[in-house]
C-alpha cells in the first residue's frame, strides 16, 4: 500500500490535488496524509512546509510563524 | 450488566519472517528486568525492529551488550529479506490490517456525497473556468485596493500636508529654527518622502485584506493549483506558480520559497521570474501614477499591470524553458487544498496588521534613509547661484547625477532627470520610487495655501471630519466594484501642484505624449528589479552571477517592455 | 480501593479534550484545529463510589515519539500503566484513526474503543458497524457523540464496571523516563 503512493506520484502527468490523489488511489484522504508523511519522514518525499522560509525573509519581518508573506502558500508535496 | 474483558483477544500478526525475529528478540530482552520493568515485550520489539532510535538508546542504557547483540542479530536476518525496508514493510504490514479491520467495520455510501467544498472545487478548479475566476477574482481585488483605500489616501495626504506640517513649521518658529535648513530637512525631506509613502497606507491595508481573504478562504491554493496546471500544459515545470502567488506580496520570500522546488535549474527559472510577480510595494507608484493619468481606469491599469507581470513570467519562463534551460521532464507534486471556510476577522486583522507593520518598518529605515539622501543631494547646488538647502533642484547634485542617466529612458518617453532619478533609487526599494518623486516634483511654496493660524483643536476637528468622510466616500464607491456607481462622476479637479507638475514633467519628456509616457514608466516599474533585499536574496539563493543574469535581464526586459508601449503606441495613436 | 487510572488517547483534534470535559467537568482547552493539548491533564471523576482519575493526552497519529506531544502520549500509555486507555477515534475518518489503534493494540494495554463524532460521519452517508470492530478486537467500542452527550452515559456504565474489576498488578510500577 505505501509503494502505491510513491508509483502514483511517479506516473502522475502535472500537479494532482490530494483529493484527486486519493480518488485515484482509492484511499481515505487521511489514510494518504499519515502516508505521506511516513514518506516524508523517510525522505522519499519532501513537504514544502517544512522547507519554508528557512532562508529568513529579508525585509518582510519574520513573524512568530515564520514569514507572514509566506503563509499564504499551500503545502505541496514531491519526490526526492 | 457484562463485565468486558478490556485486553484485545486480537493482535495483528506480521509477515513470518518477522514474526519469528519478534518472538526471538522480546524472548532476548525478557531477560533484562529493567526492561521489563518498563515495557511491554512485544511492543518493544516491534518499535525496536521498526527502527526507533529513543527505544534502541534506553535498550542499550538498561540492557546493556546482551540486549543490543540480540537486536542487532534480529536485524541483520531480516536484513536478507527486506533489504533496507524493514520499517516499510513493517508499517506497510500494519496499514494493511487497519484497511481490512475498516473494510469491515465501515460501509461507505455507494455514491460519495460531494460536500461543500468538492462542489465549489468543480467550479474554481474546473479546466476552463478556473482562469477566468481567478482574473475575475483579481479584478475585484484591485478595484477594492484602489477605489475603496483612494478617499483615505487623499485623508492622510490631507493631515500630513496640512496640519502635520503646520505643526511642525510652528514648533520650529517657535523654537527660533524656521526658515533654516532644518526646516527643509523635515519638511521636504521627511514629510514629503516618507510621508508621501505612508499616504499609500490604506492602498496597501486593503490589498492585504483582500490577500488575507483569499488566502484564509483557501482560494489561494486553488489558485496556485489552476495556474500551475497552465504552466504545465505550457510545457512549464510544475509548482513554479506557488512561490509566485507568494510574490504578489513581496518578492523576497517568494524567492525563499523556491527551495521548495527540488531540481536546482528550476529553482534557478522559477527565481528569475518570481520577481516579475507585482509585489506590494510596487502598488504605491501605481496608484500614484494611475491616479494622475488615468483618474478614471486606475483599477482597470493595475489590473493590466498585474496581468503584464504574470504573461511575461509565464512567456519568458517558457522562452527559458526551450533554449538555456533544456527541456527535461516536469515534476509531479501533490498539492494540498484546504478545506473552504469563512474566514475569520481575528485571522484577517492580525495578517493585515503584520503585514502593514512589516511596511512601516520598512518606511522607518530604507525610506527615511533614501529621502534624506535624496534631500541632501537635491539641497546641494552644483551648479548656478544658489545655496545649500536654497537651490533650484533643476541645479543640485540629485539631478545631475541622475541625469546621466536620462539618455537611456529618452526612447521610452519618461528621459527626465526627475524620473530618471526616481527609477535610481528605486532600485533601492519600490516604495522609495513615490517618495523620490514628490521630493523632485515638490513646487516649492504650491503647497502652502495659507488659510490662516489654526488651532491644534480646529485641526484635530478637521481631521476627524476628515476620516469620517472618507469613510463615507469609501462606502460609496463599495459597489461600484461590481459595476454600479454611486458617487457622482468627480468633475476634474484643478490639478494640485504635485498632479500639475508630474503631468508637465512627463508632458515635456515625452513630446506630449505624457499618459502614454506615464504607461511605459509604470511598466518599467514592475519589471525592473524589485529592491536590493531581493537582489540580496538572489544572490544567497543563486549565486552571484545569476545575480546579475537578473538585475540585467529585467532592466533590459522592463526596457524593452516600455519601449513597446511607448513607441509602439505612439504609432498607434 | 486504590485510584483507577484512564487514559484518553487519540489523533489530534477528534474530540478528547471535549469527552475529557464532559466527564471530569473540567474546562481543558477545546477548539477546531489540531494541535490544542500539549500536555497531559488530569480529572477526577467518581462513578458509583469509585475514584476514577483521567488523564487528557495530547492528540498522536502514531506510537513512534516524532514530536513532544507524541513522546507524553507515547509514554503514558506505555509506560504510565493506565488501568485503561481510552482510544477516541474520529468515525468520519475511520480507517486513519485506526492505525493508532492498532500500535495500541501491539502494547496490550486494556483498551475501550469510542467512535466519536458519529454525527459527523452519518451525515457523510458512512455507515459504522462498532460491533464487527468490538468482536474482531475483543475489546468494548462504543460509538458517541461527545459535543451532544450522546454515548456518555454508556461510556461511565462502562468505566464502572472496570472499577469491579480490578486487573492483577501489573509486573511493575516504574515510569519510563
Ligand atoms: N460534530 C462533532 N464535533 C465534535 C464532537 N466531539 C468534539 N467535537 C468538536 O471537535 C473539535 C475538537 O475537539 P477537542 O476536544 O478539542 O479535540 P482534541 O482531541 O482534544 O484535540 P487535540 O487536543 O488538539 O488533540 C471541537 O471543535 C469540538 O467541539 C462530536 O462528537 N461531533
Ligand atoms: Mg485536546
Amino acid at each position: 500500500m505505501l509503494q502505491k503512493v510513491l508509483q502514483a506520484l511517479e506516473e502522475t502527468q502535472g500537479p494532482v490535488s490530494l483529493d484527486e490523489l486519493s480518488r485515484q488511489l482509492e484511499l481515505d484522504v487521511g489514510v494518504l496524509e499519515g502516508m505521506i508523511d511516513f514518506w516524508v519522514r523517510k525522505g522519499k518525499l519532501k513537504d514544502s512546509r517544512l522547507a519554508a522560509c528557512a532562508g529568513g525573509c529579508g525585509n518582510c519581518n519574520p513573524g512568530a510563524q515564520g514569514c507572514t508573506f509566506d503563509r499564504g502558500r499551500p503545502r505541496s508535496i514531491t519526490l526526492t | 450488566m457484562t463485565s468486558f474483558a478490556l485486553t484485545p483477544s486480537l493482535r495483528m500478526t506480521y509477515a513470518s519472517p518477522i514474526e519469528v525475529e519478534l518472538t526471538r528478540l522480546s524472548e532476548a530482552l525478557g531477560h533484562c528486568p529493567d526492561l521489563v520493568a518498563r515495557y511491554p515485550m512485544r511492543w518493544l520489539a516491534i518499535q525496536l525492529l521498526e527502527g526507533d532510535t529513543l527505544l534502541q538508546a534506553e535498550v542499550e542504557r538498561l540492557g546493556g551488550s546482551v540486549a543490543s547483540e540480540a537486536l542487532a542479530a534480529s536485524r541483520m536476518r531480516l536484513e536478507t529479506h527486506y533489504g533496507e525496508d524493514l520499517d516499510v514493510a513493517m508499517v506497510d504490514q500494519r496499514y494493511r490490517f487497519v484497511h481490512d479491520l475498516a473494510a469491515q467495520a465501515l460501509t461507505r455510501p455507494k455514491t460519495p456525497s460531494l460536500t461543500m467544498s468538492d462542489r465549489v472545487d468543480r467550479i474554481v478548479t474546473n479546466r476552463w473556468l478556473g482562469i477566468p475566476i481567478f482574473l475575475g477574482l483579481m479584478w475585484v481585488v484591485f478595484k477594492l485596493t484602489t477605489d475603496v483605500a483612494a478617499p483615505f489616501v487623499d485623508w492622510i495626504d490631507a493631515v500630513l500636508t496640512g496640519p502635520v506640517s503646520h505643526w511642525i513649521t510652528s514648533l520650529l518658529s517657535i523654537t527660533g529654527l524656521s526658515g533654516g535648513w532644518l526646516e527643509s530637512l523635515l519638511i521636504d525631506g521627511v514629510i514629503a518622502g516618507v510621508g508621501g509613502v505612508l499616504v499609500f497606507i490604506p492602498v496597501l491595508f486593503s490589498l492585504y485584506f483582500a490577500l488575507a481573504i483569499l488566502e484564509d478562504s483557501g482560494y489561494m491554493a486553488r489558485s496556485a493549483f489552476v495556474m500551475d496546471r497552465l504552466m504545465h500544459r505550457l510545457g512549464l515545470h510544475g509548482k513554479s506558480f506557488l512561490p509566485m502567488v507568494v510574490g504578489f506580496g513581496c518578492s523576497v520570500p517568494a524567492i525563499y520559497a523556491t527551495r521548495t522546488l527540488e531540481n536546482e535549474r528550476d529553482r534557478i527559472l522559477t527565481g528569475l521570474l518570481v520577481p516579475f510577480m507585482s509585489c506590494s510595494a510596487r502598488l504605491p507608484v501605481y496608484v500614484l501614477v494611475a491616479a494622475i493619468f488615468f483618474p478614471t481606469m486606475a483599477g482597470l491599469v493595475i489590473f493590466g499591470l498585474y496581468l503584464t507581470g504574470i504573461l511575461v513570467a509565464i512567456g519568458l519562463g517558457m522562452l527559458l524553458k526551450r533554449t538555456l534551460f533544456g527541456n527535461e521532464l516536469p515534476t509531479p507534486f501533490v498539492i494540498e487544498l484546504p478545506p473552504y471556510r469563512l474566514p475569520t476577522l481575528r485571522n484577517i486583522w492580525h495578517q493585515m496588521w503584520e503585514r502593514t507593520s512589516a511596511f512601516l518598518q520598512h518606511a522607518w529605515t530604507i525610506i527615511l534613509g533614501t529621502s534624506m539622501v535624496v534631500w541632501l543631494l537635491l539641497a546641494l547646488p552644483v551648479s548656478g547661484e544658489g545655496s545649500f538647502a536654497d537651490t533650484d533642484v533643476d541645479q543640485s547634485a540629485f539631478a545631475a547625477v541622475s541625469g546621466v542617466m536620462t539618455p537611456v529612458f529618452a526612447p521610452l518617453g519618461f528621459g527626465s532627470w526627475e524620473t530618471s532619478g526616481a527609477l535610481l533609487t528605486g532600485f533601492v526599494a519600490k516604495e522609495v520610487v513615490v517618495s523620490t518623486m514628490i521630493q523632485v516634483y515638490n513646487v516649492p511654496g504650491a503647497e502652502e495655501e495659507e488659510v490662516g493660524a489654526t488651532t491644534i483643536g480646529e485641526d484635530l476637528l478637521a481631521i476627524g471630519g476628515g476620516f469620517l468622510s472618507a469613510t463615507g466616500d469609501a462606502l460609496k464607491a463599495l459597489p461600484s466594484i461590481i459595476g454600479i456607481n454611486l458617487a457622482a462622476e468627480e468633475d476634474e479637479q484643478a490639478p494640485d501642484g504635485l498632479t500639475g507638475a508630474i503631468r508637465q514633467g512627463f508632458d515635456a519628456s515625452s513630446g506630449g505624449h505624457g499618459a502614454l509616457a506615464a504607461l511605459a514608466f509604470l511598466v518599467f516599474v514592475l519589471l525592473y528589479t524589485p529592491c536590493m533585499v531581493a537582489v540580496a536574496a538572489a544572490r544567497q539563493e543563486f549565486g552571484s552571477r545569476w545575480m546579475w543574469v537578473s538585475i540585467i535581464g529585467q532592466f533590459v526586459i522592463a526596457w524593452l517592455a516600455a519601449l513597446i508601449v511607448f513607441q509602439g503606441g505612439r504609432f498607434f495613436l | 480501593m486504590a485510584d483507577l487510572t484512564i487514559a484518553l488517547a487519540g489523533n489530534p483534534n477528534v474530540g478528547k479534550s471535549t469527552l475529557f470535559n464532559a466527564l471530569t467537568g473540567r474546562h481543558q482547552h477545546v477548539g477546531n484545529w489540531p494541535g490544542k493539548t500539549v500536555a497531559k491533564q488530569e480529572g477526577k471523576l467518581m462513578i458509583e463510589g469509585k475514584h476514577l482519575t483521567i488523564i487528557d493526552l495530547p492528540g498522536t497519529y502514531s506510537l513512534s515519539a516524532h514530536s513532544p506531544e507524541e513522546e507524553i502520549a507515547r509514554n503514558f500509555i506505555v509506560c504510565g500503566r493506565p488501568d485503561a486507555v481510552v482510544n477516541v477515534l474520529d468515525a468520519a475518518n475511520l480507517e486513519r484513526n485506526l492505525y493508532l489503534s492498532a500500535q495500541i493494540l501491539e502494547t496490550g494495554v486494556p483498551m475501550i474503543l469510542v467512535l466519536n463524532m458519529t454525527d459527523v460521519a452519518t451525515a457523510r452517508g458512512l455507515q459504522i458497524h462498532p460491533e464487527v470492530l468490538s468482536t474482531r478486537l475483543g475489546i468494548p467500542v462504543i460509538t458517541m457523540a461527545a459535543s451532544r452527550g450522546q454515548g456518555l452515559g454508556e461510556l461511565k456504565r462502562l468505566l464502572a464496571t472496570i472499577a469491579r474489576t480490578p486487573r492483577e498488578a501489573m509486573l511493575g510500577s516504574s515510569v519510563c523516563a
